[in-house]
């Protein structure tokens, strides 16, 4: 029965075995070098830098062996590792462990081994130095000796083995890092040569891979942008730990790309380490939202400009054929009943385009002229507005008692009043009209209500009746023009108000509007 | 900054819109006593017959002239509002062909001479052909109409660039005082008092808004000697700016 030793820290000893990456790697003449000196040494004809695995040896290097690797039940250095002392057999005849062994019976018909422990610097022992003979032997003290110290250069070989490995993990993550990076990165020299862009730094500006690499920095550089990168780069060497700015890089198709930059500089070398961003987006963004902004404003003016014109050229004409008319009708007293009538009728008509035309003036004006602010005390003009826009019989008008004083345009407010009042007046179709100008305070407004008791408005018609030159009945029935209502929203949101209209049909109207304190 | 971006934009397609609908409420709602005016004036115009004197008759044709102003005036309203709406057809068309129909229609009825120069690749390109049409019509129409010579010239020269024709008009007539360089493209803006020339003044107006709209630009300059130079760069790819 053939005992099979393992060590007691076996996983963790496997673990590290793997961490080496030796296993079923190429011969390296370092090891061989080794192995060739142990069998020199230790005068055996075989000698192999044995590595033990879960279920087999393998050998990193041997002489005087044809076999790469062993079943790990039947080696002789499965026994080494046991222990971190030399193991020695010297003769497997005489071993009961080794007697029946295939590899003492038969080919390579070991009699001698000798393993010296590879013991790593966390003390697991991942395999053996050995060397073996088919002759019964005995080493001598230096022979032991020197192959314990060979057996520690086999594990300084491992070792270093290793910590090239780490170092180019280590590397490749870093390498990664950059390759990888979405942001440009790039050293340059002291004297401001490309040592190394990134694939992002490339790509961005379309150049192939390491094109830029040993170019001058300046070369790429915007001509107006020269100047404000020295400036910057400059301050690196008056102390400055770190520069960040703006500047414009070339791109192989010869557009430029706007980049924003930091850079830090390694003191040793002078070289600067690099990042940069493309913003050319972020600039045309902002750029964009300034030119919408002032094409908003453009277009504000523009409206109102538009609007002013248009109705001012319109009103020229339209007062001559009115003055024609008059003179018309003065220069014939005698003229036939039809023709007066329909001059008359003629002159209703540029009157009524002319009611139009002022109502357009009005709405353009209210954004384009800037009024003054002063005290308005609302309780002592609503009473001038409606002294002047309400009859003196047929309406009952409550005004609140708590009326504010408020700081504004009177003009503005003014209208507001009296086109909210006059439609009340107009549209009257009871015996008494009534009608009441209310106020509350809330935290933020002012709030007013005029309400009637006219015919109401259906609510379909609520939305509409603030779109200009929108009058509900036919013209002819009520001589309206219809702006004013447009002129009061128009007013109102330009403050930073709200108006709404509160009424059913034939209940009567309240308009509430809402100016901010 | 998106949000405050998509504000802005939002606040210039309302203005827009309150553009567009002032236009046409306008046209269309003064229209309507306009129409009235016109109808009670040729009413009036019947019944009155020449059995008037001289002054009245006077008086009644400058009435008569001031209504087809004013119904001239709310056309032109129209078509400006129209501008980006109608007559939108991409097709090709023969550049000098596009000249020459215009020039067809001027010449019958005015005594100037033409001189044509094109430096182009190619005669031909596809684009809005009605837009083009109507802002040389209204250009070369500007130049010969206010000529003030007993026989003007109008020089027309087109040149290809690389992404865009550029159309340069000129005249020997009397140009436009600097004092007014700027209004010229303003709607029934005239250089002259209407009564010296019945015009309605927007022409150019309407020809500044549709090379906008396609994304090119319209600009003046007074030509040496005297006369006006406009010049029109026409994207030969339209991006619609609305």
């Amino acid at each position: 029965m053939i005992k099979i030793p393992k060590p007691v820290n076996e996983i963790e000893r496997l673990k590290a075995l793997e961490s080496y990456s030796i296993m079923d790697s190429l011969s390296e003449k370092e090891y061989d070098s080794i192995t060739q000196l142990a069998a020199y040494i230790c005068e055996t004809p075989i000698a192999a830098v044995s590595l033990i695995d879960q279920d087999r040896q393998w050998f990193k290097s041997q002489v005087g062996l044809d076999v790469s690797e062993t079943p790990r039940d039947i080696s002789f250095c499965q026994h080494t590792i046991m222990n971190d002392e030399l193991f020695e057999v010297s003769n497997a005849l005489d071993n009961e462990d080794f007697v029946n062994n295939p590899l003492v019976t038969g080919n390579p018909n070991i009699r001698f081994y000798a393993g010296a422990p590879l013991k790593d610097s966390n003390g697991y022992n991942l395999g053996s130095l050995c060397v073996i003979d088919t002759k019964s032997k005995t080493l001598s003290q230096e022979q032991r000796k020197a192959l314990r110290i060979l057996g520690d250069q086999v594990v300084v070989l491992l070792q270093l083995r290793k910590n090239n490995f780490d170092l180019r993990a280590t590397q490749k993550e870093y390498q990664n890092f950059l390759d990888l990076s979405v942001d440009l990165v790039c050293i340059t020299s002291a004297i401001g040569f490309f040592l190394k862009a990134n694939p992002a730094f490339t790509r961005a500006l379309g150049y192939p891979d390491k094109e830029l690499e040993g170019k001058p920095f300046v070369d790429y550089l915007h001509p107006d942008d020269l100047e404000k990168t020295f400036f910057e780069v400059d301050k690196l060497s008056k102390g400055e730990v770190s520069i960040s700015f703006e500047n414009r890089f070339k791109c192989k198709s010869g557009e430029y790309i706007l980049l924003s930059w930091n850079a830090s500089p390694d003191l040793e070398t002078g070289n600067l380490y690099c990042i940069a961003r493309d913003v050319t987006n972020d600039k045309q963004q902002q750029q964009k939202l300034l030119d919408a902004l002032l094409e908003l404003k453009k277009n504000n003016e523009e409206l109102d400009q538009f609007a002013y014109v248009v109705s001012h050229d319109l009103k020229a004409p339209l007062r001559a054929i009115n003055n024609l008319a008059e003179w018309i009708l003065e220069d014939m007293p005698d003229m036939p009943e039809e023709v007066s009538k329909n001059f008359t009728r003629l002159r209703g008509r540029v009157l009524r385009m002319e009611n139009l035309i002022n109502g357009v003036l009005d709405y353009s004006r209210i954004g384009r002229t800037k009024i003054e602010k002063e005290n308005v005390d609302v309780q002592n003009m609503l009473k001038r507005v409606i002294e002047t826009i309400v009859p003196s019989t047929g309406f009952q008008v409550h005004i609140d008692e708590n009326m504010p004083t408020i700081h504004g345009e009177k003009i503005l407010l003014h209208q507001i009043f009296s086109n909210l009042i006059s439609n009340a007046v107009k549209y009257n179709d009871k015996p008494i009209g009534k009608i009441n100008c209310l106020y509350k305070s809330t935290p933020k407004f002012h709030q007013f209500s005029i309400s009637d008791n006219g015919p109401g408005i259906e609510p379909q018609y609520h939305e509409k009746v603030f779109g200009i030159f929108q009058t509900i009945e036919a013209r002819d029935k009520k001589e309206s023009t219809g702006i004013g209502l447009s002129i009061v929203k128009k007013i109102i949101e330009e403050k930073g108000g709200n108006i709404y209209i509160e009424s059913e049909e034939n209940q009567g109207a309240n308009f509430v509007f809402t100016i901010p304190k | 900054m998106d949000e405050i971006q998509i504000d802005y934009q939002t606040e210039i397609e309302e203005l827009k819109k309150e553009y567009a609908d002032f236009i046409y409420i306008v046209s269309h709602d003064i229209k309507a006593p306009l129409r009235a005016i016109s109808n009670l004036t040729s009413w009036i115009e019947e019944d009155l017959g020449s059995n008037a004197s001289e002054d009245v008759l006077n008086n009644f044709k400058l009435l008569k002239n001031r209504v087809n102003r004013l119904e001239g005036m709310m056309n032109a309203l129209l078509e400006v509002s129209r501008v980006n709406t109608i007559e939108m057809e991409l097709y090709e068309v023969n550049l000098p062909k596009l000249v020459n129909d215009s020039i067809r229609i001027i010449e019958e009825r005015e005594n100037v001479e033409f001189h044509l120069n094109y430096y182009l690749r190619n005669e031909s390109f596809e684009t809005m052909g009605k837009k083009l049409q109507k802002v040389l019509f209204n250009l070369l129409e500007n130049a010969v109409r206010f000529h003030d010579k007993e026989k003007g010239n109008v020089y027309v020269e087109i040149v290809e660039k690389e992404t865009e024709y550029e159309i340069k008009i000129r005249d020997d007539g009397p140009g436009i005082s600097d004092s007014v360089t700027d209004k010229i493209f303003n709607i029934f803006y005239t250089a002259n008092s209407k009564d010296v020339r019945e015009t309605i003044g927007a022409g150019l107006t309407i020809s500044k808004k549709i090379v906008k709209m396609v994304g090119g630009k319209i600009e003046y300059f007074p030509a040496e000697n005297k006369g006006s130079i406009f010049i029109v760069n026409w994207p030969k790819i339209i991006k619609l700016k609305n």
